[in-house]
């Protein structure tokens, strides 16, 4: 409390307080109303909080567990991790190899045994050179 | 009800908190009067500073798990009553099928319109600013410090509003008789 807060008469005071009171009572019933719709609310709020913690808790497992599935994987299966890289060069050139041979083997005569060798060459240097290609 | 509940105001939001829900009816009957009270001061009609009363009530109760009580209640509650019956009132104009005598009205024109020695046209002649903070600090019994936060405005302009507002006070004729030496 401020000490230099400065006062009113008491008399002046009563005067202020009983003509600021409302003149009507409230009813019971309303009290009784505004507790029960208080008290749901917060007990729907507190169950709101729970699922949300729950539903992120769960989702955070999830992702832990996909990652350690790929860690575990990838110890076992040292390529693993990088053949799930989508732009590893050498796997879409042997795929591509691989691809027009199947065409080829189907009866496609406008791909040449040529053309498939020269793609399962350039993984071979891939390979041995990296996605720089040869010196 | 309130009259057995010892629990600090703290004590009550800590275990509203926990989820401990019977918390809340002794925070609503400690404050209702309180909040009433201010309701009925802003809108100046019954049903509207009850309608205050209810979502002021429900606005605190939203904030529960994890509600912080940086200031006393008081200081919370203040604005969300006046904002809340500033609302109400809005609401209320815009509402074309009311009855003109059910509109409220305002707390300038009811203090005109009552007799000259209601202390309420005293207080109406006051600028609205300072008769804010003369009703906050006597009527609704807060500290300067509370008023300050409340309104979000310096403990000083408080202090000064508030001395302005005494000033008038004694110099005003109707009122004088109270500031007599005995």
């Amino acid at each position: 409390m401020t000490h230099d807060s400065p006062q009113l008469p008491e008399a002046l005071l009563t005067r202020l307080r009983s003509q600021a009171n409302p003149p009507a009572q409230l009813p019971p019933a309303l009290d009784d109303a505004i507790v029960q719709a208080g008290m749901a609310t917060i007990a729907r709020n507190r169950r709101w909080r729970l699922w949300v913690r729950v539903s992120v808790g769960l989702s955070a497992a999830a992702c832990l567990a996909v990652v350690c599935s790929v860690w575990f994987i990838s110890q076992r299966d040292p390529g693993f991790a990088s053949d799930l890289a989508p732009s590893n060069p050498q796997r879409v050139t042997i795929a591509a190899a691989y691809h027009l041979a199947r065409q080829r083997a189907a009866g496609d005569t406008s791909i040449t045994q040529a053309q498939i060798d020269q793609l399962a060459m350039a993984s071979v240097r891939l390979d041995h050179y990296g996605a720089g290609g040869a010196p | 009800m309130d009259a057995t509940e010892a629990r600090s105001d703290l004590e009550l939001i800590a275990a509203l908190n926990r989820g401990d829900t019977a918390a809340y009816a002794p925070l609503y009957y400690r404050y209702r009067a309180w909040v009433h009270r201010l309701a009925w001061r802003f809108t100046q009609h019954e049903a509207d500073a009850q309608d205050v009363l209810q979502e002021t009530f429900l606005y605190l109760a939203r904030k529960f798990p994890g509600f912080t009580l940086t200031a006393s209640m008081t200081t919370f509650l203040y604005p969300v009553v006046k904002n809340t019956a500033i609302a109400v009132r809005k609401r209320k104009r815009r509402e074309p099928t009311m009855a003109p005598e059910a509109l409220p009205e305002s707390a300038d024109q009811s203090a005109a319109d009552a007799g000259p020695e209601d202390l309420q046209v005293v207080l109406a002649g006051l600028n609205s600013e300072c008769r804010e903070v003369v009703l906050m600090r006597f009527v609704d019994g807060m500290a300067l410090e509370e008023i300050a936060t409340a309104l979000q405005i310096p403990l000083g302009t408080v202090k000064s509003r508030l001395h302005r507002a005494l000033a008038e006070l004694r110099a005003d004729a109707r009122v004088q008789e109270y500031f007599a030496p005995v």
